[in-house]
């Protein structure tokens, strides 16, 4: 089973036949992605419990990406990064739904696309989380989200934002919301660290201390 | 391309008999209608059977569509298949998902005819009680 990343000017141009209209291109991306993105996503989603269940999620992630690549923006990140996104945002899902339908703690969604506007249960958590000492007086929850959201507008670091408001460790899971899982562990390593310690300096200014 | 296809793909190819934008999803209503199994239909297609799971997870050709014909050679060049055959399974799938939805809907549409006459009946009934 390959379990490495293919190299990107395969993935390029199978993405490109894809986008062409070439009848047998979603096979070919499939079959050369499919299995070393569920290497990827059982590597850097260690706590999704099923290996089967993750290989699945991953497959109709990959199914469904395969039937509409016009939503994939190649400015934003690469497609490596952005199919390793797509699919740990399915299985994070997954992994809340599951813990909402056993009563158990709710964990909120690190990937914030998927975030309902809105939804004062999570505001509430990622709140308590990252300020944990309370918010100051006449400072609504939501009105800090909100100026959070302003504050950071990229894409990748509201998902750190949300990844360190959630306690995680991992670099890779760090590495992959931040579209950067095909540079060498090292500089992933650095470029996470670069991210989060310029998070923490600009949230400050809200009273938001995150660790 | 006909390698043993890795049992992932084998397993993707089934999950995608549920879509229809695959030619898995034709298939799969082929292969049940017809009571084939995959050695079967590889053999009807004449293609190897190691290309069924890579076959499965193309793009479906429209039967409707000018590329159609273009789309089915180019995968019958691929997988070395013959591409009569292809574009056969697929119509006879287009025709066979046609008439179910046209069976479904005449009988969803009897139905509310049944249960407006039952209504207007009852109604009816109703009202001749009434007037005793």
């Amino acid at each position: 089973m390959p379990t490495s990343r293919p190299p990107i000017e395969q993935i390029t141009h199978t993405f490109q036949r894809l986008l062409a209209g070439e009848p047998d291109a979603s096979a070919d991306l499939i079959e050369l992605l499919l299995e070393p993105l569920i290497a990827e996503l059982r590597r850097s989603v260690p706590q999704f419990p099923d290996r089967d269940l993750l290989s699945d999620v991953v497959t109709d992630s990959l199914l469904k990406f395969v039937q509409d690549p016009a939503r994939y923006n190649a400015d934003k990140r690469g497609l490596w990064g952005f199919l390793t996104m797509d699919a740990r945002g399915d299985l994070l899902n997954l992994l809340r739904a599951e813990r909402r339908r056993h009563g158990r703690e709710i964990r909120f969604d690190p990937v914030a696309h998927d975030l309902p506007d809105g939804n004062s249960d999570i505001e509430e958590a990622i709140v308590r989380k990252l300020v944990p000492a309370g918010l100051p007086d006449g400072v609504e929850s939501e009105a800090l989200m909100q100026q959070l959201r302003t504050e950071v507008s990229d894409e990748g670091d509201w998902h750190v934002l949300m990844l360190m408001a959630q306690g995680e460790k991992a670099t890779a899971v760090f590495a992959s919301a931040l579209g950067i899982l095909d540079r060498p562990f090292v500089e992933q390593q650095k470029l996470v660290k670069r991210a989060k310690d310029r998070l923490r300096v600009r949230l400050k200014r809200w009273g938001v201390e995150i660790s | 391309m006909i390698g043993k296809p890795s049992e992932a793909l084998v397993r993707a190819a089934r999950r995608a008999g549920a879509q229809p934008f695959f030619l898995a999803h034709v298939f799969a209503v082929y292969q049940d209608s017809n009571n084939l199994d995959e050695s079967a239909l590889a053999h009807l297609l004449g293609c190897a059977e190691n290309n069924l799971p890579r076959l499965a997870l193309c793009h479906r050709p429209a039967a409707e569509s000018e590329a159609f014909r273009a789309e089915v050679n180019h995968l019958a060049s691929r997988f070395q298949l013959d591409s009569v055959q292809l574009a056969s399974i697929i119509r006879q799938v287009d025709a066979l998902q046609a008439l179910r939805y046209h069976l479904a809907t005449d009988a969803q549409g009897s139905g509310m005819l049944r249960a407006a006459r039952d209504r207007d009946e009852l109604e009816q009934s109703k009202q001749e009680n009434d007037d005793d």
